[in-house]
């Protein structure tokens, strides 16, 4: 018995720890080899121990366990050991890499000493704004308008002058990109749009061909995409070349002065729990308590709610329908309410505590200021961060909106009211009638309204609210369309081009960001243009394929440089074009369908607090974009066909368009990638933070630790490990807020070797109120969360999306039928395989002989 | 050089405990300390593990006539400590009017301090209630130490405006959030003194008492303990205070 079973343990023993029984050939081959290289080879050869020499010089290959390609494999390692590895000693090619170095290091020196000059530091510009921005925002409009029309005039060149031309001009843009300040930024403006120009009067001028009816046809399809996309650029330089920064202004020092504020907390359908939190913050805000009224408005007529409401002391709303969803549930309120503001939370957006301190001052300047829009924050990661991992490393989809267009729009007084993380005047809110209800984005149709009678917006780009993110890629998609479906409901019923009210700025902000939503079909058209040539072999762009690169590469480089500079901390490049891609087919219809019959389709609303228990593979979602990759991938093939096969004089134009199609596959594999939802744990999602607590031991101990994430069910704390060693099951939590001291019991879930886990202990409602208080709503949570994330390399951005774009093949082989998942182990082993045969760095260490 | 007199609203609330562990965290940030026992009970040489048969102190060398640098003893992490002295019944009312006196021998001490190798000097002094009538050498900051209890609520209410110097400044001691009245009454002395309260409280950690009990400092025996942490903030605090004054 005993036998038996100390064989069984040893078994599992090997089993775990990964050690293998040798074979008898392993054995053997090892044994020969030691009797060798004892007998016949001397004690030390080359720096290291006869015997360990195959150890040393061939790491990838154990004597023991032998493997198929093991003489393939030695054969490269003893080539590369040979003629490619360089012995550690100085050569003469190191010497000239260093020198070239030095040279170009210098040059970039020099550079940076042209840099450090005081016109070129960035303090200066930065006072020089300020006052500039305040003096001249009317005539700087017009020069740029005057620059731009001049621009519009452009001369044809032939290939290599217009080779020349861009090229120059790039070098120039490279010099501008390192200055910092906004006028280089200007600058680097003027040249992309120098460029862009000359290109789209290139395309309608010369590339049309007016004798092939089909190419014809197709020709002005993919032109009015493009000037599309070019006028969404140009809009995009015009609203974002100032952004305003405005800062928050102080209140006066007496409270009696301060203005009384409703805050509504419109619901409908979510759980208790996600509202929970938003009331406890609510009632914590610092405020003068008789000056603060806060309301949950229940669409959904829910009894918890109304317990809820009662026994923690807030009013509780409701109405007998649901006529016009949230904007007829806000209005019902009005009429009940008498605040002088109106602040609006949805139901997930926690405030911190400072929300009104900082946005209420701008009102009590200025009379004729009817909204303080703020960012929405997520802590919570969407889908896209959540299924290609980019949370907190790469900007996520919201980032440039908030971060960058709504600043822009402030310049020029056209920040739009985006529904939540707002504080409306009551006045000018009941004069348009209350919030607009006719169409699905009732949001940018009040506040259009608002400027119309000339109430003026702000923006203050500080994050002092946050919320949940959509939880999945088809609730995502689902606010998207409904926000495309409500802007082309605007664009139709209360265009802001025409009508009475706007200046022609607030003109342009409102349009470009209707524009913006009417991406879907110039997307889609970008995605299959290239099939036009491979599959139907139509030109539909009429013109020699040097003369296309050499004016599409400039348009596109400089574009993507001046980006770069622009928008590098709010969006990565190429990153947009994978948001614009997932959205562009579940937007195409809508849009266009809401252009012609604006009153059609229904509001539908986004779901929020789900959990996904397993990870799958949304293949409902997904369709569209497979589709598209195979038309894709089907063009490709037929373009290699073509390539060996086609007439010779056409192999330029099918390797740009092979180009394209290749780059057009990149996108869809990020589009593809996001389709794979990653499975989400948690029920309550942890915030990362980092703030010193105190623990309270039953022994009446207190330990120092470091609060790193929270919930509202719990926390987790890292401490040193002799202090992890003292925490027992039951534990008082001591967090401080604004000087004040709070203790909550919590117990422990879990205890690492520096970090324990703890659950919150049911707590009474006001206790709660002071641990929302304490997590959620410290001033100054959401501040630090850019820390981590560098600024956009467009390079390295490129690379990225290229390794999320074959992770998302992988996903979508691997989540596919039959054949396909096996096909993908299959070129993975493959891929293995070769990989292994690579040549393997040798350790040696140099020992005096 | 600077130099700290702490003092507690009234008896018990923890001044001894804050002057030991004080300098103890002002050692370990590299000033060199001196702590003063000014009064008659002298326990603060309890706290800094003395001998408890050592009858030295400064005042027991001002009655003998002795020089008060032979009354300083020094602790194992280098702090020193002058203690009042052993005085029986007899010496204590021989020596008692000095200390209610105008030059009291105290000021003849910290003059002298001025030109030894000192950072630091911090006076354990009387309660706060007492503290007029001793007359202390002035200094350059005045901790009062309260305990969130109501009689120290209510005693500072009654003489924060009467106290003469404007450096002073407030510090709450043995504060336990979990209990909702020391809560709510620490809660309280922060709205109403917010200008003079010390940034952060010291909380009431049993590793105080058990640290003293086995002779060491808390930061020395309980570096991870949240008292340690709260003594080491209230050192920085001090430091920095002082370099402001300076400049």
């Amino acid at each position: 018995m005993k036998e038996d079973f100390s064989s069984i343990l040893r078994a599992r023993y090997r089993h775990y720890v990964g050690v293998k029984v040798v074979s008898l050939p392993g054995k053997c081959v090892l044994v020969s080899w030691l009797l060798f290289s004892a007998l016949f080879l001397r004690n030390r050869i080359a720096g290291c121990e006869s015997w360990r020499l195959p150890e040393v010089f061939f790491p990838h290959i154990s004597l023991i366990r032998p493997q198929l390609l093991d003489p393939l494999r030695i054969v490269v390692q003893v080539f590369w050991l040979f003629f490619m590895r360089t012995p550690p000693q100085k050569s003469r090619t190191r010497g000239f890499s260093r020198r070239l170095r030095y040279a170009v290091g210098g040059a970039k020196g020099r550079l940076q000493g042209l840099a450090n000059k005081a016109w070129l530091q960035p303090s200066f510009w930065q006072t020089r704004d300020a006052n500039v921005a305040r003096r001249h925002r009317q005539p700087l409009t017009i020069a740029l308008a005057a620059v731009l029309a001049v621009l519009c005039i452009t001369v044809p060149l032939d290939p290599l002058a217009q080779f020349v031309f861009a090229t120059a001009l790039f070098g120039i843009l490279l010099v501008f990109n390192r200055l910092p300040g906004r006028f280089p930024q200007m600058l680097m403006i003027v040249l992309s749009l120098l460029i862009s120009c000359r290109y789209i009067w290139w395309r309608c001028s010369s590339t049309l061909n007016f004798d092939d009816p089909l190419g014809l046809a197709l020709g002005i399809v993919l032109l009015l995409a493009e000037l599309y996309a070019w006028l969404v650029l140009l809009l995009g330089y015009f609203q974002n070349i100032w952004p305003l920064n405005r800062p928050a202004k102080s209140l006066p020092k007496d409270t009696a002065d301060w203005p009384s504020v409703d805050i509504f907390v419109p619901s409908y359908n979510e759980d208790l729990e996600v509202v929970r939190a938003t009331i406890y913050a609510c009632q914590g805000l610092d405020w003068p308590k008789d000056k603060l009224e806060i309301y949950l408005l229940d669409d959904g007529r829910r009894d918890d709610f109304r317990d809820f409401a009662r026994d923690v002391g807030v009013h509780y709303i409701t109405r007998d329908d649901n006529r016009h969803a949230k904007a007829g549930n806000i209005n019902n309120a009005l009429k009940q309410s008498r605040g002088e503001y109106v602040a609006i939370f949805d139901c997930d957006h926690i405030p911190t505590r400072a929300f009104l301190q900082l946005s209420m001052g701008w009102f009590l300047g200025d009379p004729k200021l009817a909204l303080v829009q703020t960012p929405h924050h997520f802590f919570s990661p969407d889908p896209f961060e959540r299924n290609l991992s980019n949370f907190r490393k790469v900007p996520n989809e919201g980032g440039l909106f908030y971060g960058l267009i709504q600043n822009g729009n402030d310049l020029w007084n056209g920040t739009f009211f985006c529904g939540s993380c707002a504080i409306i005047r009551r006045g000018p809110l009941e004069e348009i009638g209350g919030v607009a209800v006719e169409t699905v984005t009732e949001d940018a149709h009040t506040s259009l309204r608002l400027h119309r009678l000339g109430y003026n917006s702000a923006y203050i780009r500080a994050p002092l609210a946050a919320g949940l993110a959509t939880e999945t890629l088809s609730a995502h998609i689902g606010q998207r369309i409904r926000w495309a479906r409500g802007m082309a409901q605007i664009l139709r019923l209360d265009n802001p081009l025409r009508g009475p009210g706007l200046k022609l700025r607030q003109r342009l902000c409102y349009f470009n960001a209707m524009l913006h939503f009417l991406s879907g079909i110039p997307r889609l058209v970008f995605l299959l243009a290239p099939l036009a040539f491979l599959l139907l072999h139509t030109y539909i762009i009429y013109a020699p394929a040097i003369m296309i690169f050499l004016y599409v590469l400039p348009h596109m480089l400089y574009s993507s440089v001046v980006n770069a500079k622009i928008q590098g901390r709010y969006r990565h490049s190429f990153w947009g074009e994978v948001y614009e891609t997932v959205l562009s087919w579940y937007i195409a219809r809508p849009t266009t369908v809401a252009l012609f019959a604006p009153h059609k389709g229904t509001f539908n609303v986004t779901a929020k607090g789900g959990l996904i228990h397993e990870k799958y593979f949304d293949w409902v979602m997904s369709r569209p974009y497979i589709l598209l990759v195979l038309l894709n991938a089907f063009g490709f093939l037929v373009g290699l066909w073509r390539l060996y096969a086609g007439p010779s004089n056409e192999i330029s134009a099918v390797l740009l368009n092979l180009f394209w199609v290749v780059y057009n596959l990149l996108i869809l594999g990020g589009a593809v990638a996001v389709a794979a939802e990653a499975k989400q744990l948690r029920s309550d999602h942890r915030v990362q933070v980092r703030f010193p607590v105190a623990l309270e031991l039953p022994s009446g101990h207190l330990l120092h630790a470091q609060l790193v994430d929270f919930s509202l069910s719990g926390a987790r704390v890292e401490l040193s490990p002799d202090a992890a060693e003292q925490v027992g099951q039951q534990v008082n939590v001591i967090m401080d807020r604004a000087g004040r001291e709070y203790s909550f019991a919590m117990t422990t879930v879990f205890k690492g070797r520096e970090v324990v886990g703890l659950r919150l202990c049911d707590q009474s409602p006001s206790s709660m109120v002071n641990y929302v208080q304490c997590t959620f709503a410290r001033a100054d949570n959401w501040v630090s969360w850019k820390q981590n994330m560098s600024v956009d390399k467009p390079l390295t951005s490129m690379a990225a999306v290229m390794s999320i774009s074959i992770q998302g093949y992988r996903r979508l082989l691997r989540a596919g039928p039959r054949p396909l998942p096996q096909l993908l182990t299959t070129i993975n082993a493959l891929v293995g395989m070769a990989k292994s045969l690579r040549p393997q760095p040798i350790l040696i260490r140099v020992e005096e002989a | 050089m600077l130099t700290i007199t702490v003092s507690g609203m009234h008896g018990g609330v923890g001044t001894t405990a804050v002057v030991a562990n004080l300098s103890a965290a002002l050692q370990q940030q590299g000033l060199r300390c001196l702590c003063i026992d000014a009064n008659v009970d002298n326990m603060l040489r309890l706290a800094l593990a003395v001998n408890p048969e050592e009858k030295v102190g400064w005042a027991k060398a001002s009655l003998e006539g002795a020089s008060w640098k032979e009354a300083t003893l020094q602790h194992d992490d280098g702090r020193w400590v002058l203690p009042f002295g052993e005085l029986d019944a007899d010496e204590l009312s021989r020596f008692f009017p000095t200390l209610v006196a105008g030059q009291s021998p105290l000021h003849a001490v910290v003059a002298d301090l001025a030109s030894l190798p000192l950072d630091c000097v911090l006076i354990d002094g009387p309660t706060s209630r007492s503290l007029p009538h001793y007359s202390l050498p002035n200094v350059d900051l005045t901790l009062y130490v309260a305990a969130p209890d109501a009689a120290s609520y209510a005693l500072l209410k009654q003489d924060a405006g009467h106290w003469p110097a404007s450096n002073y400044r407030i510090l709450i001691n043995r504060l336990q959030p979990a209990q909702a009245l020391a809560s709510a009454i620490a809660n309280l002395i922060a709205d109403d003194f917010e200008e003079q309260m010390v940034p952060g409280v010291v909380h009431e950690d049993l590793i105080i008492a058990e640290a003293q009990a086995e002779l060491a400092s808390v930061i020395a025996r309980a570096p991870d303990s949240q008292a340690a942490q709260d003594f080491q903030s209230l050192a920085l605090w001090c430091q920095s205070e002082f370099q402001s004054r300076v400049e």
